[in-house]
């Protein structure tokens, strides 16, 4: 038996404070709200029924998302996302190991996940020695990259980097931090 | 209405967990920006309109 709260924070909305808060429209309402505290759904319930579809509306629309990586040499990728002024090109430097794994599982979280949209991610083999991890002097892994691929000189382009295995909260908070870098960058 | 969806609500969801905690929506909201987990916020009372 599933248990359809298990994941989520109860809160019983009965007092004006509160209601306000959620805005509130009607009663019997269930709303749900993410990781940042933005409302994503809402629906009337009355029956287990429709609880239960509520539930498993919630869980499908705040979801985790597996990364669609970009093919192709990260020049190529840069070139193809350049016309997109509001994304930026995550280069990935990975290997096999946990700590890659775990960043990974990081970026596709369904709290992080809403991000992926504004990001082309390529997949760069961790390699000290070669041309790439020499331009953007990379010499640890995992390390993520965040290029703005309008920047030609490698290190203007440079928005924001992580270094090493970060839990979630981190690499949410530098995702947060980088956009906001960029956004206010691009709009001057 | 809004007793048949507080008794679905606990037949569906509250009572098949023992340990469900309700908690107040600040509460919940500090807690979801420590590690991303969803808010579900059941409206029994609607001080703003109907109910």
């Amino acid at each position: 038996m599933i248990k359809l709260n298990s994941g989520f924070y109860m809160v019983r909305c009965a007092d004006k404070a509160t209601s306000d808060k959620v805005k509130s429209d009607a009663i019997s309402t269930v709303i749900f709200f993410d990781g940042d505290g933005k409302e994503y759904h809402r629906t009337i319930v009355s029956t287990a029924d429709t609880v239960e579809a509520a539930f498993k509306k919630a869980n499908e629309l705040y979801a985790k998302r597996p990364i669609s990586w970009a093919s192709g040499e990260p020049a190529s990728v840069m070139s193809d996302t350049r016309s997109d002024r509001k994304k930026l090109v995550a280069l990935a430097f990975l290997d096999d190991k946990k700590d890659s794994e775990t960043l990974v599982a990081s970026l596709e979280d369904r709290w992080t996940a809403k991000y992926q949209d504004r990001l082309a991610f390529t997949r760069v083999a961790f390699d000290r020695t070669s041309e790439i991890c020499k331009k953007y002097n990379v010499s640890s892994v995992p390390t993520l990259i965040l290029v703005n691929p309008s920047e030609e000189d490698a290190k203007k382009s440079v928005v924001d980097q992580l270094v090493a295995k970060k839990e979630l909260a981190s690499v949410r908070s530098f995702l947060v931090r980088a956009f906001d870098k960029f956004d206010r960058a691009s709009k001057n | 209405m809004a007793m048949l969806a507080v008794l679905a609500l606990g037949g569906t969801a509250a009572a098949r967990d023992s340990n469900v905690r309700w908690m107040k929506f600040d509460e919940a909201l500090s807690r979801a920006s420590t590690n991303g987990q969803p808010i579900c916020v059941f409206v029994s009372v609607n001080p703003n309109g109907s109910g």
